[in-house]
């Protein structure tokens, strides 16, 4: 078989007001990048959920670039804000999921950033050809732990104003979203193979057993798992 | 007869904003504009002071609501040419100039600039940058359709045989309009002071002082040098600059005695944003009162000197001089606090130009009836209580042709606001 | 997605050879065929011309199009061109959708044909697999009442209620002292023309008066505010007693206030004759300065430019002073005040020096200063001010001047001579502290109230502080004279009509059309959480029997509610999860 140039699809989502327009002024201009990425308008970066970042990685993109009016300047005053909070956490879902975190970048450009918007869409293209294709990591977990109510919840208070310290919300809500992802592998996985044992659940998703076993305690306080039979001196689990 | 009709004379920011104004009031407006394209100064620009927003970005939307308002007649490339009648009732000769391209047709895709062999200096960009014999000024022209320069133009008709559109019109006649209004509104904005007329500053001798409109279209990442600043001599990266205050301001021999009022800011912010591009650039300001005044201003300045290391220098430099050799520039001055005299040698000097009534004001005002006082700005009829009224009664003027005022953006949209607010008091025959 | 299938139409334009020239657009054609749910293909010259826009409204009628998708330039230019013809050919506008295959792709890709057609067709994918989803949306139109608010009668608040009177519309001005003036009362002679206050505001005062479409009320206060747009609800409250009005637009003129320094600031309130600029003029309006005194002293930036040490080049100065200079600024503590410049104090108290003057040639009057901000023709004031012997000396700020007293009821003024380079003492009479406008307590209140931000500084924020600096982020609502920041007197009547020209605009168009484009809450999912009410912008989301509920006429269309809702019940109208989640999927799919 032949050895084909490995060429990324980049995803970009660009805001109508900053950096569409930039993208518009990087072509008016002439300037000239390579033809891997593919635009999506919203009307504000704050539109942008972690679940559409998350299922475009699951639909296979090699890179997702998240673009915004500059801080201080967004059309609706706080979106880019909202945005940026947001990307922290999407991050660190990556690294659970063994995607490079590096594979998603978020960057603020101007109307009048033409040429900053090319510059922007070589050095991701590089970047990415140079981390190879997408790994195709199961990501269905962490879309759905990202569109449940716990872990939106603590995103979002933080969008309306802390109340709490910065260093404890930041363990707190990492360490929520950590357990909702790993939670949401238990269930994917136990959809997908049938009733498993704690054991068989840890060397499937690579959590510790230890682990596992407080998720599948947490799980069946809320009556989302429940024992279905034995094996090997252990309970099977099966998604109630 | 009450028509409700106004013409704005005059499409930079102040008469963008006059003309939405009254157009969402319901008034028609015809906005005349003697380049090919509105935007005045504003289009100039790099960024504002001081929220450091791209100017063309937030421009922009301006320029093309008035283009694309139902009550917003264009006339680009045209001129006021006479004025007759009173308040309520004006009749207006306007000149249009042939741009010898069909507006209707051309969609403003460039490709006739492309093939157009002609090259020039590019006005827009204060000489700095280049462009065709036939062309747009910017790339976010209003109207978006491209001009011929007959002057430089050399009749080869490549633009014609190139064009997909059909529209260039090489045989285009001027016009001459006749137009019935019931106020009119004056916003022609300013000129630069022309800093030859002091020689011992140099420029036009010497390469590397510049104006800072010229600085502006370096700066910025749509002109001449793509935001990279480099200096016109021989393209070097500057790393020492310098700013050079009230050149033609305030001044008793040269120039005018009033103050511009937006200069100290504007180099404030300039010298920001070369910090910005080049941190490991020394960037001194010559002043001699820092009129930094305004919303947001004071902190400016605060966060120049302890952030960016701006540094500020109280002193009217006496001379500037050239190395012929490195075409690098030393400014004699006397540092009035430190109580000494010094000179230090600078890759770049910028000077801030006084701002004067363009050179057709004069002439403008002649063909209205209107007075100007004793420096050529628009008078207003009473200073304290009617600011924005000329000597004549429907006749109305903002921005930089009523005079420095504050100066700055929001003023100029300010005053084209009020005017609109006193038309729309006269048209309703209230007072 | 409708009660029928979606049917749609693809317009692919070649823009002459913007496009062409790189692009396959015939390829692009033949392609968009073969995708789902597309009835209908083909290509322009130019699509936004005459020829193309009745090509669209023939297609839409002939194939019985409800979707239209054109392929060509940025909808940053001609999307609301499009629209309209959709709009004409009796499809709703919001039925329409662009693809961007010129400034984000063949002007970007000139020298890559083969992989710009490419990009062309998935782009084009993308287009439609949006149309799919799209919905028809309406502009509600909201009423808008042809009355207004005027809040605060001082000249700005004055200048902006006859400005709208003059017009005819009905205006409530509402004042909450018992007299109308403001600042200007207070006032004794104003630069540069040096007239009297009472000539600007007897006349002013008088006209308001007799204009019958102004109703004033004094010694009321706006003490609560509902509504939106072109239907605000305002009650006011007048020493016990209340009265709701409606009206359509609102000014807010309340105001700024002169900085008293606390007592001991520059001694302040512990030794006779120091004063501020302001009590300055009252003094000379009532003739109470009967000796004429043989020295003035006036200080510069007195709790203005301060919040903070600034940075000093102490190098230049003389070896044997800097040391003592040293000793002195690192005694002085932070002075206290407001960072920002007042901008008019400089012209002030030059304006009260000439006076002086005048009324004692014989005072010698000192201005101690950091920067003289005389700007624009005021530049010949200062002048008249030099020639009239009035002594400007640059001091140096950081070094805080003290005053002690002296002998025979003498003051003496010490700071340092920033020019001369040394100390200096100065015996005087009088000393007048100049000190900023500053924001009023009350308008914390307000702003609280209307929903307007409050700016770094403390004054009243603008919706944008170059572009719209009489406007506020909340539609309605406009801000006249110091209420946004310090202003001289002219520059008040000019903000005051500027205001007024926004709101009479909407009120003499008696309608306006809001956003399309709002969010949406399904009443099933909510939980009531409150997320969404805390973090809109502009007050869309409210709280009522534990559901939220969106307000249309508030509502931007930023979409950051229907991210944000932990129960993902709010839809944000025409960029749903559904429509934006179906371009990532066209974008990622392999070709067909």
């Amino acid at each position: 078989m032949e050895e084909t140039e490995f060429d990324p699809v980049i995803l970009a989502f660009c805001c109508n007001w900053c950096s569409y327009a930039g993208a518009d002024l990087a072509g008016t201009s002439r300037f000239e990048y390579p033809t891997n990425v593919r635009i999506i308008r919203v009307m504000c970066s704050g539109r942008i959920e972690p679940t559409f970042v998350l299922e475009a990685f699951k639909d296979g993109a090699d890179g997702v670039l998240i673009t915004g009016c500059h801080p201080g300047d967004c059309h609706y005053v706080q979106g880019n804000y909202m945005m940026e909070r947001r990307f922290a956490f999407i991050k660190e879902a990556l690294k659970h999921l063994g995607i490079e975190p590096e594979r998603l970048r978020l960057e603020w450009i101007s109307a009048g950033e033409g040429e900053k918007f090319a510059a922007l869409i070589r050095d991701t293209t590089q970047r990415i050809k140079e981390l190879g294709p997408n790994p195709l990591t199961k990501t269905d977990a962490a879309i759905e732990a990202f569109k449940a109510q716990r872990l939106r919840w603590v995103i979002g208070i933080q969008q309306a104003g802390l109340k709490v310290d910065e260093q404890r919300y930041k363990a707190v809500s990492l360490k929520i979203m950590k357990d909702e992802i790993e939670r949401q592998m238990i269930i994917v996985e136990i959809k997908e193979k049938g009733p498993q044992t704690i054991k068989e659940l840890a060397e499937a998703t690579k959590i510790s057993p230890k682990e596992v076993l407080r998720h599948i305690i947490a799980l069946k306080k809320i009556g989302v798992v429940s024992e279905a039979g034995e094996k090997e001196d252990a309970y099977l689990y099966k998604v109630s | 007869m009450v028509e409700k009709t106004v013409m704005v004379v005059g499409g930079g920011i102040s008469g963008i904003q006059a003309s939405l104004d009254l157009a969402s009031r319901g008034y028609k407006v015809y906005l005349v504009e003697k380049s090919p394209s509105i935007g005045g100064r504003m289009a100039q620009l790099d960024k504002t002071f001081p929220t450091m927003d791209c100017s063309m970005c937030i421009l922009a939307p301006k320029m093309i609501d008035c283009s694309h308002h139902p009550n917003v007649q264009l006339l680009s490339y045209s001129e006021v040419k006479g004025v007759k009648g009173s308040a309520g009732n004006f009749t207006v000769t306007v000149h249009r100039k042939p741009r010898y391209v069909d507006e209707t047709k051309c969609t403003g895709c460039g490709v006739c600039a492309q093939h157009c062999p002609v090259e020039v200096p590019n006005e827009f960009d204060e000489q700095l940058g280049t462009r065709k014999a036939i062309y747009m000024p910017f790339p976010q022209a209003v109207p978006r359709a491209m001009t011929v320069d007959k002057v430089n133009c050399i009749e080869c008709g490549l633009c014609q045989k190139t064009c997909q559109a059909g529209a260039v019109d090489l045989k285009q006649q001027p016009q001459e309009v006749e137009l019935n209004v019931g106020a009119i509104v004056v916003a022609i904005g300013f000129d630069l002071f022309d800093p030859t007329q002091i020689p011992t500053y140099g420029y036009g001798r010497y390469k590397n002082v510049i104006t800072a409109l010229e600085l502006e279209r370096l700066l910025c990442a749509s002109g001449p040098a793509g935001g990279h600043l480099i200096r016109p001599s021989d393209g070097k990266i500057p790393r020492k600059i310098a700013f050079i205050q009230c050149v033609g301001s305030r001044d008793r021999r040269f120039g005018t005695t009033y103050c511009s009022s937006i200069c100290c800011k504007y180099s404030v912010k300039d010298a920001v944003l070369i910090k910005e591009h080049e941190p490991n650039s020394t960037v001194s300001i010559f002043y001699i009162d820092l009129r930094a005044f305004g919303k947001g201003f004071q902190e400016f300045i605060n966060r120049a000197k302890s952030e960016y290391g701006v540094r500020f220098i109280r002193s009217s430099p006496g001379e500037i001089m050239e190395d012929s050799e490195t075409k690098n520039l030393i400014v004699w001055y006397e540092d009035t606090v430190a109580g000494r005299i010094d000179n230090t040698v600078f890759d770049l000097v910028v000077i801030c130009p006084a701002l004067v009534p363009r050179t057709d004001a004069s002439e403008l005002a002649k063909v209205l009836g209107v007075e100007v006082d004793n420096y050529g700005f628009f008078k207003a009829s009473n200073i304290l209580t009617n600011p924005v009224d000329t000597t004549v009664p429907g006749i109305f003027a903002c921005g930089y042709c009523l005079g420095p005022k504050t100066g700055d953006i929001p003023d100029s949209i300010m005053q084209g606001s009020a005017t609109a607010a006193r038309v729309a008091e006269i048209l309703e025959r209230r007072v | 997605m409708g009660e029928e299938a979606p049917r749609i139409g693809v317009f692919i334009c070649h823009c002459g050879i913007n496009i062409g020239g790189v692009v396959k657009v015939p390829e692009v054609v033949k392609y968009a065929r073969t995708l789902p749910n597309v009835a209908y293909s083909e290509d322009n010259i130019y699509t936004c011309s005459e020829a193309g826009l009745d090509s669209i409204k023939e297609a839409i009628k002939k194939y019985n199009l409800n979707r239209v998708v054109v392929a060509s330039c940025t909808p940053r230019t001609h999307e609301p061109l499009f629209r309209s013809a959709c709009r004409e050919a009796g499809l709703n506008q919001y039925l329409f959708e662009m693809a961007n295959i010129r400034e984000q792709c063949s002007w970007v890709h000139a020298h890559q044909p083969e992989k710009a057609t490419k990009k062309a067709k998935d782009i084009v994918r993308m287009a439609v697999a949006r149309a799919t989803w799209l919905m028809p949306q309406e502009e509600p139109e909201l009423d808008i009442k042809d009355t207004s608010l005027v809040i605060g009668g001082g000249i700005a608040g004055m200048t902006a209620a006859l400005t709208l009177a003059n017009q005819g519309f009905k205006v409530y001005l509402v004042e909450k002292e018992a007299e109308l003036g403001g600042n200007l009362r207070r006032l004794h002679k104003l630069y540069p023309t040096m007239q009297d206050t009472s000539e600007i505001l007897m006349p002013t005062i008088e006209a308001v008066t007799m204009n019958k479409n102004v109703e004033t009320l004094v010694s009321t206060v706006v003490s609560d505010v509902h509504g939106y747009v072109g239907n605000f609800k305002v009650t006011l409250s007048n020493n016990g007693g209340k009265r709701d009005v409606e009206v359509g637009t609102i000014i807010v003129a309340c105001g700024a206030m002169n900085y008293t320094p606390p007592k001991g600031l520059y001694q302040y309130g512990e030794y006779p004759n120091i004063v501020t600029q302001l009590e300055l003029d009252e003094l000379l309006r009532n003739g109470k300065i009967k000796k004429p005194p043989e020295r003035v002293v006036m200080i510069q930036c007195v709790g203005a430019r301060k919040g903070e040490i600034r940075a000093l080049d102490l190098a230049g100065f003389p070896k044997s002073d800097t040391a003592r200079l040293l000793a002195k600024i690192l005694k002085a503590k932070k002075e206290e005040g407001w960072p920002y410049c007042s901008k008019i104090c400089c012209m002030n108290a030059i304006k009260n020096a000439i006076l002086i003057k005048e009324r004692f040639p014989q005072t010698d009057v000192i201005i101690l200063y950091g920067d003289i901000r005389v700007y624009k023709e005021y530049e010949d004031f200062y002048s008249t001010a030099r020639e009239n012997q009035v002594k400007f000396v640059k001091h140096i700020e950081e070094v805080t001047p003290e005053i002690t007293q002296g002998p025979e009821g003498k003051l003496i003024v010490e700071a340092y001579d920033a020019l001369v380079g040394r100390e200096m003492k100065l015996p005087c009479d009088w000393v007048v502290l100049s000190t900023p406008l500053i924001p009023r307590k009350e308008e914390v209140l307000l702003a609280r109230m209307l929903k307007v931000p409050i700016s770094q500084d403390g004054f009243l924020m603008e919706a944008h502080l170059k572009l719209r600096p009489v406007d506020t982020q909340m539609d309605g609502i406009f801000l006249a004279g110091a209420a946004s920041g310090p202003k001289d007197v002219p520059e008040s009547i000019v903000s005051a009509k500027a205001a007024a020209a926004r709101a009479s605009t909407l009120m003499a168009n008696k309608k306006m059309r809001t956003e399309a484009l709002t969010s949406v809450v399904d009443e099933k999912e909510c939980i009531g959480c409150g997320l969404c009410e805390d973090i809109c912008s502009y007050g869309a989301h409210y709280l009522e029997e534990g559901k939220s509920h969106t307000i249309a006429a508030l509502c931007r269309g930023c979409g950051a509610c229907a991210a944000e809702c932990p129960r993902r019940a709010i839809t944000m109208q025409h960029y749903t999860d559904e429509q934006i989640l179906a371009q990532v999927k066209a974008a990622l799919m392999e070709e067909i």
